[in-house]
């Protein structure tokens, strides 16, 4: 699976740049999300402006990526596709993950905490 | 009543195709686009299930899926034969999140809980082998 990782204002952005998060690409992104994770628990932005859509392994995915970080971790998710966000709703994630129309808000929303 | 059949493998490579014509068919049946990611969602959940849990994700097998506008509820059908859904995961309980447990948060098994949220009906018969999962939901169309 193809990824980018940058940093902005200290907060660690995660791009992902498929346009399907689903049950093929799910264990990779687990497992690059799990090593970002391990490296630096600090702030972290998954960017989903490239993805039309996830399945519910893909949601599980950034659910297990969510966990990793804990009650305390900073995690949001950036540029929701409708499909994306209609997902995130119909599974109530839209009331557990922050999530902002763009990566700088996303970025601004986490550093802000 | 226009209806559609799609085919395919048993293979995810297979699924995005099959989901994409059957958000296009939905919205050739007048669907409103809101209704038809949803009815995209649910179906590619329903189909991944029969490849990972029903086949084992073995391939070769044959996985038909209908779709069709009877007045203003629309039908979509899964149909394979893999083994069926067991009675147990059916009629488990939906368990809702809790935002304030992140820890607790299941990362699978959302599929028919995603089925339930977006349909009126989810049906399931098993006969013979051949198993068929039945959506149903009334829509508004958008003409």
């Amino acid at each position: 699976m193809q990824f980018e990782e940058r940093t902005i204002d200290n907060v660690r952005v995660l791009s992902i740049l498929q346009p399907r998060l689903d049950v093929r690409s799910a264990a990779d992104f687990k497992q690059t999300v799990a090593d970002m994770i391990a490296r630096d628990r600090g702030a972290i932005v998954i960017d989903l402006g490239k993805v039309s859509f996830i399945d519910s392994t893909g949601l599980g995915a950034i659910v297990s990526a969510l966990k990793l970080v804990g009650r305390d971790g900073e995690l949001a998710v950036a540029a929701l596709s409708e499909s994306v966000a209609t997902l995130f709703k119909l599974t109530r994630m839209d009331k557990v993950f922050r999530a902002y129309p763009t990566v700088d808000e996303a970025v601004s929303g986490v550093a802000a905490k | 009543m226009a209806s559609y059949t799609f085919t395919i493998d048993s293979d995810f490579d297979q699924v995005p195709d099959l989901g994409a014509r059957l958000r296009a068919s939905c919205e050739a049946m007048g669907l409103q686009s809101g209704d038809a990611i949803e009815i995209e969602i649910c179906v590619v959940e329903a189909v991944n299930n029969v490849i990972e849990h029903g086949l084992n994700r073995r391939a070769g097998h044959p996985i038909e899926v209908t779709a069709r506008l009877d007045g203003s509820t629309f039908i979509t059908e899964v149909h394979d034969t893999g083994k069926a859904i067991p009675r147990e995961r059916l009629e488990a309980k939906d368990v809702e999140p809790d935002p304030d447990d992140v820890l607790s948060l299941s990362e699978r098994g959302r599929g028919l809980a995603t089925m339930r949220a977006v349909m009126d009906d989810v049906s399931y018969a098993s006969r013979n082998g051949h198993n068929t999962l039945t959506l149903s939901k009334h829509v508004v169309p958008v003409r």
